[in-house]
């Protein structure tokens, strides 16, 4: 098994309400895969069924050559499939330190925990000026810079983004996105869900549209970007 | 300067109970969203497991205070594995809860009733002796109860703010699933609150058994009390409630000195209202804490 992630016509939702329609995906080892679409078709969803916070109802979730279908969510953490939530969800009265320490909440070695500890104030420099700091005093760019942080404090094989640019200036973004960059010529895995397509274009291997719970398009960025007609009619002519 | 001692050291003597009781319901208002109706009986209970270790298997005082903590954390991780286990994350889980826990309280004290009857006894687990500081008489239990509780609440901050333990528990209270993201689980987490509390409910029961007697009834008012700390502190701010208790406690002293002991919780609940219109939050508490 040489795939990172393997969905096989997964079925999920809230209750009286299914919002996935057999979605099926695969990801690498390594490299940006792209989830886009409108807002209220089962992006978020989608992530929240594959770390474990939502049943899954039908299908299979393959992560490293595991089924993790019926796995709890700290056994998905614990193998490596960390999912950095939408709008960063930090715990908002621990200092940007103990948030980070939460990330690694798995992991018991303190030598290994400063090292990663020490990598994340590397992409992030900014947060270890404020390591002491409340969370709920940051910025929006710096809340999101520990929320990504969280993520990495786990030893994560995939991270799987949930918009990362929301609500950011674009200068923030851009700086988010060098991290992720950074990030990416590491070797790291991502699954990165926007609403607003026009970045990943550029930044991802592949791309997956999805749209009213299905996946309606996969392909590469490459082939995303030569195909006109997929542009304007999903993502409104970027 | 008698006066003030002795103002004082009743104060001190009952803030160490009110904190002891009010930190655990704190705690477990703030980490899993519930009014533990049931935080009284905890304490109940925690005083006739002392006395019946003590006066049926003749155990000495400091096994009597252990059987009374193991009491209560056993009682606590029972409500938790039988009741609240089903009902967490069902809709209006704040208020069913609530009802629970109050009949769990109501079959608790009727067991006892029927286990040991409703005649009042004195508590065999204590500390005989007193001191004089000025005029004022005070005995060895009252100081042994306030370095108890202060030893207790200040572990129990320790625990929460310095440990990984601690750590997740706070995580869990600010954000149930991302806590669960960073591989917290949160059912264990609920679990070891409700120990937790219960342990610190089963000393409280002890202490206020030393001070008065052991009664089926006996919970209800320092659980009201503890409620009413709670509020005033802000719901769920552990801190808050174990400073609100030494606070309210020295004033309702204080009160029951000058104009007599039953004007003390009236007038401490008087200085509630008025807090509450100045600060709805609570003293310490932030709004978004405020779940009701």
């Amino acid at each position: 098994m040489s795939d990172l992630l393997t969905c096989e016509t997964i079925a999920s939702g809230y209750l009286n309400r299914p919002v996935l329609h057999g979605v099926s995906l695969t990801l690498p080892q390594s490299g940006v895969l792209a989830l886009i679409g409108p807002n209220g078709h089962g992006k978020t969803t989608l992530l929240r069924t594959l770390s474990g916070l939502l049943p899954l109802r039908q299908g299979r979730v393959t992560f490293n050559g595991a089924d993790i279908s019926r796995a709890s969510v700290h056994k998905r953490v614990a193998a490596g499939l960390i999912h950095v939530p939408q709008g960063d969800q930090l715990f908002t009265e621990m200092t940007v330190e103990d948030n980070l320490l939460m990330g690694a909440y798995l992991e018991t070695d303190s030598a290994v925990i400063a090292r990663r500890l020490d990598e994340v104030f590397q992409l992030f420099p900014k947060l270890k000026d404020r390591r002491h700091q409340t969370a709920s005093g940051l910025s929006g760019g710096e809340r999101r810079m520990v929320g990504i942080g969280r993520g990495l404090m786990a030893d994560a094989k995939l991270l799987m983004l949930d918009e990362p640019s929301l609500g950011l200036a674009p200068l923030v973004i851009e700086q988010i996105y060098a991290a992720l960059d950074q990030l990416r010529a590491r070797g790291k895995a991502f699954l990165i869900v926007e609403e607003n397509p026009s970045r990943l274009l550029h930044f991802a291997e592949r791309l997956c549209l999805m749209d009213a719970g299905r996946i309606v398009w996969q392909g590469s960025a490459a082939e995303a970007r030569a195909s006109g007609e997929l542009l304007s009619t999903y993502l409104g002519g970027h | 300067m008698d006066v003030f001692i002795q103002i004082l050291i009743t104060g001190a003597t009952l803030g160490a109970m009110y904190a002891l009781a009010s930190v655990g319901l704190s705690l477990i208002f703030g980490t899993l969203g519930m009014f533990n109706m049931a935080h009284g009986l905890f304490m109940t209970l925690g005083a006739y497991a002392a006395y019946s270790a003590a006066s049926a298997l003749h155990l000495p005082l400091v096994l009597g205070f252990v059987v009374a903590m193991a009491a209560g954390g056993l009682i606590g991780v029972l409500t938790h594995l039988l009741i609240v286990r089903f009902m967490l994350g069902t809709p209006d889980f704040g208020m069913n809860i609530m009802v629970a826990t109050a009949g769990l309280a109501i079959i608790l004290q009727d067991l006892i009733l029927k286990t040991y009857g409703g005649y009042p006894y004195p508590q065999p687990v204590r500390v005989d002796g007193f001191t004089q500081l000025g005029g004022v008489t005070i005995t060895f239990q009252a100081l042994v109860n306030v370095a108890v509780a202060l030893a207790l609440i200040l572990g129990t901050a320790w625990l929460l703010m310095k440990t990984r333990f601690g750590r997740a528990i706070r995580a869990t209270a600010m954000n149930r699933e991302a806590a669960m993201l960073m591989g917290v689980k949160a059912d264990t987490v609920f679990l070891q609150v409700m120990a937790l509390a219960g342990m610190l409910a089963g000393v409280a029961g002890l202490m206020i058994s030393t001070q008065a007697t052991l009664s089926p009834q006996m919970g209800a008012d320092p659980l009201l009390k503890a409620f009413v700390i709670c509020v005033v502190a802000g719901l769920g701010n552990v801190w808050g409630a174990g400073v609100c208790a030494f606070g309210l406690a020295l004033i309702e002293s204080a009160i029951g000195y000058y104009f007599g002991m039953r004007f003390g919780f009236p007038t401490m609940l008087m200085l509630v209202i008025v807090i509450l219109i100045l600060r709805p939050q609570g003293l310490f508490g932030r709004e978004k804490v405020v779940r009701l």
